[in-house]
């Protein structure tokens, strides 16, 4: 087990949400001292996966722009409810952890802004040209 | 003078739906309707695909309930293609058939459904969800996630991924077993044992506050169905018999192959939903109401076919079997059972066996796969041309069954609880719970948590608004 947990989150069929799962793919060919895992997105569940990690790297797609920009925001516990069960945030997420299993992980949320999330597209041509910086970005993460 | 209340959405399912309430000229409630609002149409759009692309495509109908799909549309395929999986590749299926089920019944019992029972159906709505456990029963909430986590990762191990593996295949499966992922599984199951057997325990303390709701909540005769095994009197979620018995659960009234379908399950269909409205043939629409299900299977079967689970089976038969309230304890009685044929099947010397797949063309045009999902009898059924290509589908989907059971359900829970005069949200939540009770699956999942929005309106005969109610 490394001591940091990359998890890439998104619906790959909704265009550029597909972000989280096309960066874990990109990683995984890469010599990097993390665990990696790829969800359509962050459920009560996963709470137990973070279990054991020091630091976890979340990976998303955010609504924003400037698209292909990157984005980076230490993730805080939060007890904000969400609509559905089936889709937390980052912070309940870690608030779960937290609060169920008394683990407190330094947990990084990072992606890139776009406003592309079509059903059925492919991942627009900002998200595919800042890729290789949100690459290096999160390896930089990894191994500060 | 008439009213009408809906509530819409319903809460803690997922999918789109709506309850509409008619309350008649002294406030009584006077018919209730459960409306599914939604369509996906995966009957039609398999059209024209090949015959053994169904496993992967019918596993997206639902992000809970794939690998029933999946093992249904294997099935059917099997039978285009003149095969019938045994041995080793069947057994590594029911494995991760159980899994789906712990992994479903984890999510209806404790994420969606416990908050009523340990908070109180008429508790704080704001925290009337599992969140809302963290606070008061974090054991609990610790339990709901690794039971889930549990069955979520064996599926993950032994196919690939939690959620639409592609290691069903027309034929059998794509991989063989793992020696390592066996013994991983096996050494985690006494936990997950212990963890079933402490949640019954604590279930069947709390039913002791819920006499009224287990006297309402779709408490009716009907007939019941299920797969059992083609052999003995067990239960069976793979691959059997279908069985229909009466509402004493006495008699049999009808025991046949899946190909024998139509004989005995009529489609109705209704103009204010989506969701087709199945009764058994023989008695007719309406009469041939009918539920499928946790409930249903313990009603039909004569054993589980487990040890512990027939202990557990030997208590639930004390209880009034027509309730749906039972859903919930048929649940974890089946859970139990789950984790005790996990680990049979695991013992089997031939479980590590690499050979698991049979490989043949499209051999007759027509293929009927029926399997027993988390909430009940699933049937796909598939025609195909001499290409093996999809020509026609149809699909019975466990909701759908008990469809004329909830909207029963919806009225004498409404006529139990609601009062035309003072709506409040806990009448509204029961009237909600008795459709969480048969955990339907609406679309791909059902967990949307009491904090979605929710707006009630009484109108008048002429449709306007009277008065309205928002929460979320």
């Amino acid at each position: 087990m490394a001591e940091t947990l990359i998890i890439g989150y998104g619906n790959p069929i909704r265009g550029d949400d597909r972000l989280g799962e096309v960066v874990i793919d990109h990683l995984t060919q890469r010599a990097l001292a993390a665990d990696l895992w790829c969800f359509h997105q962050l459920t009560p569940d996963l709470a137990l996966r973070l279990v054991g990690y020091n630091r976890v790297v979340l990976v998303d797609a955010r609504d924003g722009s400037p698209a292909g920009q990157i984005y980076t925001q230490q993730v805080q516990p939060t007890r904000t409810m969400p609509p559905l069960l089936h889709h937390l945030t980052p912070g309940l997420l870690l608030a779960v952890t937290q609060e169920l299993y008394q683990h407190y992980p330094a947990v990084m949320l990072t992606g890139l802004l776009t406003t592309h999330f079509d059903l059925g597209a492919p991942l627009s041509a900002r998200v595919e040209a800042a890729l290789p910086d949100l690459l290096a970005h999160i390896t930089r993460l990894v191994e500060g | 003078m008439t009213q009408t209340i809906t509530i819409d959405p319903v809460t803690r399912i997922e999918g789109h739906s709506k309850i509409t309430i008619q309350l008649g000229e002294d406030g009584s409630v006077a018919d209730a309707r459960f409306h599914v609002t939604q369509y996906r149409g995966f009957e039609k759009f398999i059209e024209g695909r090949p015959f053994y692309e169904l496993p992967g495509i019918m596993g997206r109908i639902c992000g809970i309930c794939t690998i029933s799909h999946e093992l249904a549309a294997a099935q059917a395929c099997e039978a285009i293609m003149s095969v019938r999986v045994e041995g080793t590749a069947a057994d590594l299926r029911r494995i991760v058939n159980y899994a789906s089920l712990l992994q479903s019944h984890a999510l209806s019992f404790f994420y969606l459904s416990s908050p009523d029972f340990l908070l109180g159906m008429e508790s704080d709505v704001a925290k009337r969800s599992i969140f809302g456990l963290l606070e008061t029963h974090p054991e609990i909430v610790r339990d709901g996630v690794r039971l889930r986590s549990f069955g979520q990762k064996i599926i993950e191990r032994m196919a690939g991924r939690r959620i639409h593996p592609t290691w069903i295949v027309a034929g059998g499966v794509s991989e063989p077993l793992d020696a390592g992922v066996r013994e991983t599984i096996l050494a985690e199951l006494p936990e997950i044992k212990a963890l079933v057997r402490r949640s019954l325990d604590w279930f069947k303390r709390a039913m002791a506050d819920y006499h009224e709701e287990a006297r309402v909540f779709a408490n009716f005769p009907t007939l019941f169905m299920t797969l059992v095994d083609e052999r003995e009197d067990v239960l069976e979620l793979y691959r059997g018999r279908l069985r229909v018995v009466d509402s004493t659960r006495r008699e049999i009234l009808a025991d046949f192959h899946r190909t024998e379908y139509q004989d005995y399950i009529g489609e109705a269909v209704e103009p204010d939903s989506y969701l087709k409205s199945p009764y058994y043939k023989p008695m007719g629409y309406p009469d041939g109401i009918y539920r499928v299900g946790p409930l249903a299977r313990l009603n039909v079967i004569g054993k589980m076919g487990t040890p512990e689970a027939d202990q557990e089976l030997a208590e639930y038969r004390g209880l009034n079997h027509l309730s749906s309230f039972y859903f919930h304890y048929a649940r974890l009685i089946e859970c139990l059972h789950a984790v005790e044929r996990i680990e049979d099947l695991l013992d089997k010397p031939s479980i590590l066996n690499p050979r698991v797949r049979a490989h043949a063309s499209a051999n007759v045009s027509e293929g009927i796969g029926v399997t027993e999902a988390p909430r009940g009898t699933l049937i796909h059924h598939y025609e195909v041309d001499e290409q093996g290509v999809v020509t026609g589908g149809n699909l019975v989907v466990a909701t759908t069954h008990n469809n004329l059971a909830m909207n029963r359900g919806v009225l004498q829970v409404a006529r139990r609880y609601i009062d035309g005069e003072n709506l409040s949200e806990g009448m509204l939540n029961r009237v909600e719970a008795v459709i969480r009770t048969f955990d339907p699956c609406l679309s791909c999942s059902t967990h949307a948590s009491a904090q979605i929005p929710l707006r009630v309106q009484l109108l008048d005969p002429a449709g306007a608004v009277i008065e309205e109610a928002l929460r979320g």
